[in-house]
């Protein structure tokens, strides 16, 4: 299971691709879930990106995309502002993103349900949530990818405050490639239990983003926190869990000295006996 | 001694990233304050999410809102490095371009909206770059800013960070170095009270380097946090002494600046307005 461990590429904003890439394989690891964050891929780097260049530049290191996901959190992205020149050009980067998917031998691009404004409406947002993402799975599926609906906390959006908001995400969008990134971190800060993910969601689960956290904090290194990481380790068993799973340690202050966090969830999990 | 005024406090609008422009100003105006740092972001206003055509229009429309709720904008503090791909230290020399002229669009839009200051900061480089290359790509770039800012008669005020946030000024002899080398009237020095509890330095030691302070972040944390003054463990109470102790006479931000707060910013406002008026080193009536 660990040798097949994603590494998140938002850790690694403040070094270049090339140390990212070699970490990685430092880690004793093969895989990585791609940010769309400067400097590594994003369209601000250049008039027009050469994405096939840094493509390669990942597959002759060695390295295997499992998951490329836009940042949608710091970066002003957001695909149901109430802002409709924000929306468009947040939807044209989506897209951007999602052609370039096959180009990295990647089929799985993760999304955020965008950020409603917390004084406005929710029905209406979700409306829009719902729209939108049909219009980008249909898109998507021209590329053959298939889209991760990532549930997040109240400190990043109010569109998914449980699971059961997701449910009817998932059920109003309909399409056969919506599939889920479940955030161990959310799941915890929601009170619930991953299990009942797999139960109501099943094969639509296709990724898992594995952090602790806390009531204060979230989506930082395995075993400094409250979140129950052997009960998520058994699930998946029980599951025959057989998608992707990333260590998803985003906390900003790993940003000077990224490896460690990784270095030290990978021991926690040798603990708990995962080979 | 002076006390430092209440009225010259303000919240930076951060803290409201999920809450609409109207509700931010009314809550920050309800909450008691009379100032705010206004932050350059989504939803609120960045270079991202409006066209430029449209840019005087919103800017306007931003200024005739503070009016309306009474808050005097201290500060437009544009996010750039910290969450933005704002560099103007860039080794990608698009990146670093774009990130200059975006920046004095910024210093534009800083004299509309009548504020006080603007925040520039100093961008980064990836921690496996030559960082003094890095350095002398940054003063040439403050520089630039600061001769535009000059010329529009603009001030502006720089803030030393934490070193994940940009490791080229973390401290206060990297930001003196910075200051210096830009060499303009119009650049003061801002103390972020997070960044100096983090790198083990203290408001006084801002004024033993630079003899005066142009403007101050507050907040509390662990050192870290950004939290409301009293969620923390760190002296926020001394760094307001150690202002009344030098008559400060400026502004004060509280950059109240973590995700906890987010979902219930208004909550996080009220606090902080109780603590300030509760404490010694402020002058509640004033």
């Amino acid at each position: 299971m660990i040798s097949n461990l994603d590494v998140c590429g938002f850790t690694f904003r403040r070094y270049t691709l090339d140390y990212y890439l070699k970490a990685v394989k430092d880690l004793g690891l093969k895989n990585i879930e791609l940010y769309c964050y400067h400097p590594h891929f994003s369209i601000y780097e250049a008039e027009e990106l050469d994405a096939k260049k840094i493509a390669d530049k990942i597959k002759d290191a060695g390295i295997k995309v499992d998951v490329i996901e836009p940042e949608q959190n710091f970066y002003p992205i957001n695909i149901i502002s109430s802002n409709e020149y924000l929306r468009n050009k947040s939807i044209e980067q989506i897209k951007f993103y999602i052609k370039s998917a096959p180009l990295f031998d990647c089929h799985k691009v993760t999304l955020l349900p965008g950020k409603n404004l917390m004084d406005e409406d929710y029905e209406e947002s979700l409306k829009l949530l719902i729209k939108q993402l049909k219009d980008i799975c249909a898109y998507a599926k021209e590329y053959g990818v298939d889209i991760l609906l990532e549930n997040v906390s109240d400190s990043v959006s109010g569109m998914i405050p449980n699971m059961n908001a997701v449910k009817r995400i998932i059920d109003g969008v309909d399409a056969d490639n919506l599939k889920l990134a479940v955030n161990t971190s959310a799941v915890y800060l929601y009170g619930e239990d991953i299990q009942t993910w797999f139960d109501t969601f099943k094969d639509k689960i296709s990724h898992i983003e594995l952090s602790d956290a806390s009531c204060e904090d979230e989506q930082f290194e395995l075993g400094t926190g409250e979140v129950d990481i052997k009960h998520i380790l058994d699930v998946l068993k029980k599951e025959n869990y057989q998608g992707t799973i990333s260590l998803h340690l985003t906390m900003e202050e790993y940003a000077e000295e990224p490896i460690e966090p990784y270095k030290n969830s990978i021991d926690y999990l040798k603990k708990l006996g995962e080979e | 001694m002076k006390k430092i005024p209440f009225s010259h406090i303000g919240i930076m609008s951060v803290g409201y990233q999920l809450y609409s422009l109207d509700y931010t100003l009314k809550s920050i105006a309800d909450a008691g304050f009379k100032c705010i740092d206004f932050w350059g972001g989504a939803p609120h206003y960045c270079y991202y999410d409006t066209p430029q055509e449209k840019r005087q229009e919103k800017i306007k429309e931003i200024r005739d809102k503070f009016d309306k709720y009474g808050l005097k904008c201290t500060v437009f503090t544009a996010e750039q490095i910290c969450l933005y791909p704002i560099n103007v230290a860039s080794s990608n020399e698009y990146v670093r371009r774009k990130s200059i002229d975006i920046v004095k669009g910024y210093i534009e839009d800083t004299k509309a909206l009548g504020a006080e200051y603007f925040f520039p900061q100093m961008g980064y480089c990836m921690f496996d770059e030559n960082d003094e290359e890095a350095l002398k790509r940054s003063v040439e770039a403050l520089k630039e800013m600061a001769d535009y800012a000059e010329k529009l008669g603009v001030k502006m005020v720089m803030e030393q960070l934490q070193k994940y946030e940009s490791n080229l000024c973390y401290d206060t002899k990297t930001l003196k170095y910075l200051i210096d080398a830009t060499n303009s009237p119009n650049l003061k020095v801002c103390v972020d009270c997070i960044a100096a509890a983090t790198g083990n330095e203290s408001v006084e030691s801002y004024y033993d380097t630079f003899g005066s302070i142009g403007h101050i972040h507050v907040a509390d944390g662990n050192p870290e946090g950004h939290v409301v003054p009293g969620d923390g463990e760190n002296p926020v109470s001394e760094y307001l002494k150690t202002l009344a102790m030098h008559d400060y006479d400026g502004y004060v931000t509280m950059e109240i600046n973590n995700q906890r707060y987010f979902s219930n910013p208004h909550d996080a406002a009220k606090r902080t307005v109780e603590w300030l008026k509760n404490c010694e080193w402020v002058d509640a009536d004033k």
